[in-house]
């Protein structure tokens, strides 16, 4: 990894003199940082650097581990075989983590076990590779628990690591940090083993990477007594077993039955306004190019879900994400690798809707939504199938109701800008969403370039409407089917080291800002990887909703004793944090005022490889729908405003 | 003055009342089926016919939401009805004249065909009382099945606005989570 320490450094005489300055000044000071009379004591102040040790990493040779090697080093061998793209960590575990960091895995150190470990996870969501998170025994593995909760509800193939105590010492409470993790991760993911045998060490990597590149992804854990990590062997010989992946794991994949096939290809020519249901399986099966051929070749439009989206271009005619009203029209709903299945009311389509269901896990097919075809089967291999038998297909008049539920949609959206913008003495969020919209999608950036973690609660409703993917991976859904709304700033590491180091299909738009979108609850879990972001130069702006209150207050405005449990000071000033933390801030108090900040935080994050934090100052009460229309708002899903599902 | 007359219709005689009798069962039998399809494709669940009279079944199952739904079919003036849609609503509030204004646009041309309601067989009301938002769709002829579909239809998209533009509604009377 490229570390630039040339970079400016952020001096406290600047910061100072930005806080007292205002937002038009902060810019010049914040990029240029001179012509201030300073206090003598700033002038002394040593300056927010990047330590040199960074630079001396990025030009450290890689070191192959070979033997003879200790457990941690044979496990981060196993590691590197197999692809792990990234390691997002706190100190602990240290000789697992320093193992695998010496493989030339790319680590990356943050400032909470729980922010990296939702930065793994969201790294996975929008590149499709293995991320590793790990943290200590003990605190560091109980902070991971909420990541490693929402990973699994997303379905992410997230491989959580932690040290653990040693078995020798094991029931004693000898020392401290004693807890019993397995356990803890019951229910919250897909396999899990506490290593007890310093010679099956490889055996149960395999163990894991079998679990986590076949079927329905979801996190794996294991923890490492330190037996294990610190056990070392001569040869090949002293371990159980140890082997190349092509002996412990299959790339194979189920492919469809052509029975299936061709009970599928009959519904579909039968349908008036068949619709796709794209999710997280397309995405994790590179499947996107199979599902355009199938879509075009059947005319059939498509609706993103899932914990990223983009898979399916919404430059498209055929794309329904941005259609809402259109949904319930369907009459064929084919859901593909659709894993978080909706309950009947969840997803829009109407009672008459039949479903044709394509997943890899047999046990899970009629789940939830009663199905009229199931078809097991990896989803790339189904719809390549689908892609061929299907016959060329006309749905004009079903196309036509798709482009005018579109447009009645960004009617709307405007509708809201309109009455938005009228609130002068505070950013209303469908101003943050329209004028987001506009620089990403309608101004001079290529709408493709910019890959987003999308995330906050109140905020997110008005955003989500405007966000649109052109690429697969574009949108990284923070909230998807878990619900948290703390991780996105931690969300926002891992995507901006995806785009950073350009992996999988953030490949042709490598070292591009990235753009967090969140509220001020959101921003206070994770706020501090401003500098995980800075001194690894991760160019993310941070916009923040800060209504100074939990997007829930509107719950208590009858119950006054109840109501302080949801609100914050008011006016607090998170760009200040992200300036102390050597980021750039804005603090945004007029709707004119949002759009100019966003070309200073990017055109930073372009030149000087920081991030930014843009402090949008609304007011709760714009959530009040009587007083402040149209007041919070909800979501029709799948398409562009979901995240249950 | 008799409710039927107040409500425009010839008090009913004997041989009246028998002939409607005879001739609602296969309407009954039509709309029952008809709901009954749903529950059978997993669509509806707990589905449930009360029909003590035999001329006023009352449907219950559980749908768009965990409240269960009523739906009943009045063989005497061939409408179903949904009495209870949308309770505790105010009636001058927003979210009523947005309800009201997505029923009178089911008969718009500029919806596409298979949305719009085909007047030839069905007419559709709403009113609200005593806080109670409630639709009616007059069946004509023999339309009974076409009106079951629209009707849930209708229900289903009428939900689908709630959600989107008025959460905070479903939250306090149907259950769903505020999150």
């Amino acid at each position: 990894m490229k570390q630039n320490t040339d970079e400016k450094s952020v001096s406290r005489r600047a910061f100072l003199h930005k806080a007292v300055a205002g937002a038009g000044v902060t810019v010049a000071s914040a990029i240029g940082g001179r012509s201030v009379e300073a206090a003598p004591d700033e002038l002394t102040s040593p300056p927010i650097r990047i330590p040199p040790e960074f630079a001396a990493a990025a030009a450290s040779p890689v070191k192959q581990p070979d033997f003879p090697m200790t457990g941690a080093e044979v496990f981060a061998r196993a590691c590197k075989d197999e692809g792990v793209a990234a390691l997002f960590c706190c100190p602990g575990n240290y000789p697992v983590i320093h193992a695998i960091a010496a493989t030339g895995i790319p680590a990356y150190g943050g400032r909470h076990e729980g922010s990296m470990a939702h930065a793994a996870d969201a790294f996975s969501r929008i590149t499709g590779e293995i991320a590793v998170c790990s943290g200590t025994e003990g605190p560091g593995f109980t902070d991971m628990i909420c990541a490693i909760a929402a990973a699994n509800a997303a379905r992410t193939p997230l491989l959580v690591l932690a040290s653990n105590m040693a078995m020798s010492q094991e029931d004693t409470e000898a020392g401290i940090q004693l807890g019993y993790q397995q356990p803890t991760t019951e229910g919250l993911r897909k396999y899990g083993k506490r290593l007890i045998n310093p010679r099956r060490v490889h055996e149960y990597a395999g163990y894991a990477f079998r679990q986590l590149r076949t079927g329905v992804p979801k996190p794996v854990h294991l923890d490492f007594p330190s037996e294990v990590a610190a056990a070392r062997f001569k040869d090949a010989s002293e371990l159980a077993y140890f082997y190349d992946k092509a002996h412990y794991r299959t790339d194979s994949r189920p492919h469809p039955s052509p029975k299936d096939i061709a009970k599928a290809v009959d519904l579909i020519k039968t349908a008036r306004r068949p619709i796709i249901v794209s999710s997280n399986g397309v995405f994790y099966a590179k499947a996107w190019d199979a599902l355009k051929a199938f879509a075009e070749k059947g005319q059939i439009p498509v609706v993103e879900s899932g914990a990223m989206k983009g898979q399916f271009s919404d430059a498209s005619p055929l794309s329904a994400n941005a259609a809402p009203t259109a949904l319930a029209s369907a009459d064929l709903v084919i859901l593909v690798g659709q894993h978080c299945m909706p309950t009947i009311g969840e997803f829009a389509f109407g009672p008459d809707a039949k479903y044709l269901r394509i997943d890899q896990a047999a046990d899970d097919i009629g789940r939830n939504l009663p199905i009229d075809l199931g078809i097991v089967s990896c989803e790339r291999a189904a719809l390549e199938a689908l892609a061929d038998a299907v016959p060329r297909l006309s749905h004009d008049s079903w196309i036509a109701e798709i482009a005018a539920a579109r447009k009645r949609f960004d009617d709307q959206n405007l509708e809201y800008y309109k009455i938005g913008v009228r609130y002068a003495d505070a950013v209303h969020p469908a101003v943050i969403a329209k004028e987001l919209g506009d620089f990403l999608y309608r101004g001079k950036l290529p709408k493709e370039e910019t890959t987003i973690a999308s995330g906050g609660y109140g905020i997110a409703r008005y955003v989500r409407r405007e966000l649109r993917g052109y690429r697969p991976g574009q949108i990284m859904n923070g909230a998807y089917q878990y619900g948290a709304i703390g991780p996105d700033t931690g969300y926002a590491v891992g995507v901006a080291a995806a785009v950073q180091l350009g992996v999988g299909p953030q490949a042709a738009y490598k070292g591009h800002p990235v753009i967090c979108t969140t509220g001020d609850a959101g921003v206070g879990y994770t706020i501090m990887e401003i500098d995980t972001m800075t001194k690894y130069r991760l160019p993310v702006i941070v916009i923040v909703y800060n209504n100074n209150a939990w997007g829930t207050w509107v719950q208590a405005t009858r119950e006054p004793l109840a109501l302080p449990i949801h609100l914050f000071q008011e006016n607090l000033r998170y760009d200040k944090i992200a300036e102390a933390l050597g980021g750039h801030g804005e603090y945004v108090t007029t709707p004119a005022a949002f759009r100019p900040a966003l070309e200073r935080a990017y055109d930073i994050a372009v030149r000087e490889r920081r991030p930014s934090l843009i402090n949008c100052q609304g007011r709760k009460e714009f959530w009040d729908r009587e007083k402040f229309p149209p007041g919070s708002l909800g979501k029709i899903e799948p398409g562009v405003m979901s995240y249950y599902h | 003055m008799p409710a039927a007359r107040r409500r425009g219709r010839p008090k009913a005689t004997r041989v009246g009342r028998a002939a409607r009798r005879a001739g609602a069962a296969g309407p009954i039998k039509t709309v029952t089926d008809a709901l009954r399809m749903y529950a059978d494709r997993g669509v509806f669940k707990g589905f449930n016919v009360n029909d003590s009279h035999g001329r006023r079944p009352e449907f219950t199952f559980t749908w768009l939401t965990r409240r269960p739904m009523s739906l009943s079919y009045d063989s005497r003036t061939s409408r179903l009805i949904v009495a209870n849609l949308f309770p505790h609503v105010d009636p001058r509030s927003d979210m009523v004249a947005d309800l009201r204004h997505l029923i009178v646009e089911r008969s718009s041309s500029e919806l596409p065909v298979h949305k719009r309601l085909d007047r030839r067989k069905a007419h559709l009301t709403c009113t609200v009382r005593r806080g109670r938002f409630a639709v009616q769709l007059a069946v004509r002829g023999s339309s009974h099945a076409y009106a079951v579909r629209h009707l849930l239809n209708l229900v289903n998209e009428l939900h689908l606005r709630l959600h989107e533009a008025y959460p905070e509604y479903l939250v306090a009377h149907f259950g769903v989570s505020p999150e």
